[in-house]
């Protein structure tokens, strides 16, 4: 078997919250989403350096945007899933369902 | 008052500032302060994102960083946290509530504070922080030759500390201790001068 980058459980989470917001994701924005859909209070911090990681196994790209006086002047920035992290993604929630098929989670799902 | 004129705490803004380096500064700022506003959280809310981002943001930085650079960081973040602690323990002396005796039996500011442990704890840990911080921040190499120099800072730093636990019962060393907190706020000062210039290694794909 050839050697693949497996995603963390958090660093899923994230995947997914850049999907849902689309052209939409920031800091901000994707803490918000994290709270409201997966109930999990996220530090800034915490976000930043799993957003750096994804970032250097290519699965996501950043992109400065624009400064907002809700923010203090300060930029924002954006940040994408790439096509690489669609298929990592994919492909970890695949072998999810395969390991939960024949158990009682797997039956409920 | 509306609510964008709201100001979150200025000290929180400012280690988080640190922590978070000129690469991340205005970005982790931006979305505190969006939060902050939109959400109309407290000032108190502010100070635990702050904290709670520091360790992060730090080692975010330290990662980013070579390896002389990771070490101002991680001095800079230990001092930065220790000045924090000895911020609030001055508060603490003006404060009613319970935990403000404890606090103040802890400090180095209380002329009553027997407890020497507590001055091992609140200048060690930053060195030994340093060291963590050097270590783990992806340059491992540079450990060796960060050896000397944090040797020769842990001893200055345990000066006090041993001065004070071969005193027992005398506090008459309270002197010794503020000029140890000035030297801290010096070199505190300096790390943040040096820490000034942005990372030749940060990249950005603008659209």
């Amino acid at each position: 078997m050839g050697k693949q980058k497996f995603l963390g459980e958090f660093e899923m989470i994230v995947l997914a919250a850049l999907l849902r917001l689309d052209d939409d994701a920031y800091g901000s924005r994707i803490i918000d989403v994290i709270a409201e859909q997966a109930e999990r209070n996220v530090s800034i911090g915490a976000l930043y350096a799993t957003l750096k990681r994804l970032e250097q196994k290519g699965l996501v790209t950043v992109r400065q945007g624009e400064a907002t006086a809700v923010r203090g002047g300060r930029a924002k920035r954006y940040f994408k899933i790439t096509g690489e992290g669609q298929r990592q993604m994919q492909r970890s929630l695949n072998s999810l369902r395969n390991l939960l098929v024949g158990t009682p989670i797997g039956a409920v799902g | 008052m509306s609510e964008l004129d709201r100001q979150p705490p200025r000290l929180a803004m400012f280690l988080t500032a640190l922590a978070a380096g000129p690469m991340l500064r205005d970005v982790v700022l931006g979305d505190l302060h969006e939060q902050f506003v939109a959400h109309q959280h407290s000032r108190g809310w502010f100070w635990w994102q702050a904290l709670r981002s520091i360790g992060w943001l730090t080692w975010l930085q330290c990662c980013e960083a070579g390896r002389w650079r990771c070490a101002q960081i991680g001095l800079t973040a230990s001092l930065s946290l220790a000045l924090l602690w000895l911020w609030e323990l001055r508060v603490a002396q003006t404060w009613s509530w319970p935990m403000a005796k404890t606090l103040l039996a802890w400090s180095p500011l209380s002329a009553t504070a027997t407890c020497q442990t507590c001055y091992a704890i609140l200048y060690v840990m930053p060195l030994a922080f340093v060291a963590a911080m050097t270590a783990l921040g992806g340059r491992l190499r540079s450990v060796r030759r960060l050896r000397l120099p944090l040797a020769l800072l842990g001893m200055v730093a345990l000066v006090p500390v041993v001065f004070y636990w071969f005193s027992p019962g005398t506090h008459d060393g309270n002197k010794l201790f503020r000029l140890w907190q000035a030297a801290l706020v010096v070199m505190a000062v300096f790390s943040v001068v040096l820490m000034r210039s942005p990372s030749p290694r940060h990249r950005l794909v603008d659209a």
